[in-house]
């Protein structure tokens, strides 16, 4: 009787098994793909991280239906990005480079949707870092996310900044240091970054239109985001949330 | 009136010039008064329409899917995970006040639309991969 069943089993066994091995299958090739890719980005892009994820074709599995690819810190003109999410529907890659070469080429995709996240503490060290290049000290600024607002409390002694600007708001600052608040967007235009504030306090006094109208063309764009080796990509939208900005293609 | 000159075009000269002063006073004024810190909060953002604010509310969660999606690489099983990282509030319908419906689509794809577009005089009202279809 244990004989039967063991027999029993192992004909089970012997009937499942292909069953197992074309399902894990496509699983065993999509990892090993993704690590791949992964490994080729790596050797590319200086970054903390990469995540693959691939989703391939249910009928056909050498074909992928969707691939995002997620890098952590990575530089992108002068802003260290908490995360790149580059998305393609149905890429199609060189598969020949991948293998042999270890280096990722798409040869098509039908659509490429690229979300890059900031953080407040991301465009904070972006701000203090602009700063000290242009050897300015002592600089206090604090940024708080307010959709569809950036907040930004700042204190700059007024040695620090520049003659010609220290010029256009004389008026505003008796004493030795600018203090305030301001409330900004942000806007993209081909990768470009520009900063428009809606309300801006110094010193306390609120300042006037014409006067954020000539910084706003004196200093915008601000910033121009460089798009990153292998992908291609231009950023054209900005929107703030409550902890990251997003900007998208 | 002994204090003014008795030229009339100058006495014209002196009281305009007192209200361009006077004008000049009562702005830096206001701009003294809103500077202060309670002052500190920014501009508020005015929707006129019930549709204005649909877009507005499809558009805010669209994005968010998007930025769950940039970090996690899934999209959200429901709208609830994007609170508070990606959005502060979930918003509602303000004709119905009910939520928004949520679909996501293989992983590979996502919508967002409203209960009945009909609502809104229209057959369709809703947001897909960040595309707003409304007709």
């Amino acid at each position: 009787m244990v004989t039967l069943l063991k027999i029993r089993f192992y004909f089970l066994f012997i009937l499942i098994l292909p069953a197992i091995i074309i399902y894990s299958f496509p699983n065993n090739s999509q990892e090993e793909l993704e690590k791949a890719i992964g490994k080729a980005i790596k050797s590319e892009i200086s970054c903390k991280e990469i995540k693959v994820k691939i989703i391939q074709s249910q009928n056909n599995s050498s074909k992928i239906n969707n691939m995002a690819v997620r890098m952590d810190g990575v530089n992108i003109g002068g802003i260290t990005a908490d995360f790149i999410t580059i998305q393609y529907s149905s890429p199609v890659l060189d598969n020949q480079a991948l293998n042999k070469k270890g280096k990722l080429k798409l040869l098509s995709h039908s659509g490429q949707k690229v979300n890059i996240l900031l953080s407040v503490g991301c465009l904070q060290n972006y701000l203090l870092l602009k700063a000290k290049e242009l050897g300015k000290n002592n600089v206090n600024i604090r940024l708080k996310y307010s959709p569809p607002f950036i907040e930004c409390f700042y204190d700059v002694p007024k040695k620090e900044i520049a003659s010609e600007t220290a010029e256009i708001i004389s008026k505003f600052i008796p004493g030795d240091k600018l203090e305030g608040y301001a409330a900004f967007t942000l806007q993209a235009k081909k990768s470009e970054l520009s900063a428009y504030s809606s309300k801006v306090i110094l010193n306390h006094f609120l300042i006037p239109g014409s006067i954020l109208g000539i910084f706003e063309k004196k200093f915008n764009p601000f910033e121009k985001i460089s798009a990153i080796n292998i992908f291609n990509f231009e950023i054209n939208n900005v929107v703030v949330q409550s902890k990251y900005v997003l900007l998208t293609n | 009136m002994k204090i003014l000159p008795r030229n009339k075009t100058l006495r014209y000269i002196i009281y305009i010039l007192l209200l361009i002063l006077l004008s000049i006073l009562v702005y830096v004024g206001y701009l003294y008064t809103q500077g202060s810190q309670k002052n500190y909060t920014p501009p508020t953002v005015e929707v006129n329409t019930d549709e204005q604010q649909v877009i507005n509310d499809l558009t805010s969660l669209s994005h968010a899917v998007e930025s769950y999606y940039a970090i996690n690489l899934s999209y959200p099983s429901s709208l609830k995970n994007l609170v508070p990282d990606f959005i502060n509030k979930l918003p509602s319908e303000p004709q119905t006040n009910k939520d928004y419906i949520y679909k996501v689509f293989a992983d590979s794809a996502y919508e967002v639309s409203v209960q009945n577009p009909q609502k809104y005089n229209l057959k369709e009202f809703r947001i897909r991969n960040g595309n707003l279809i409304k007709n």
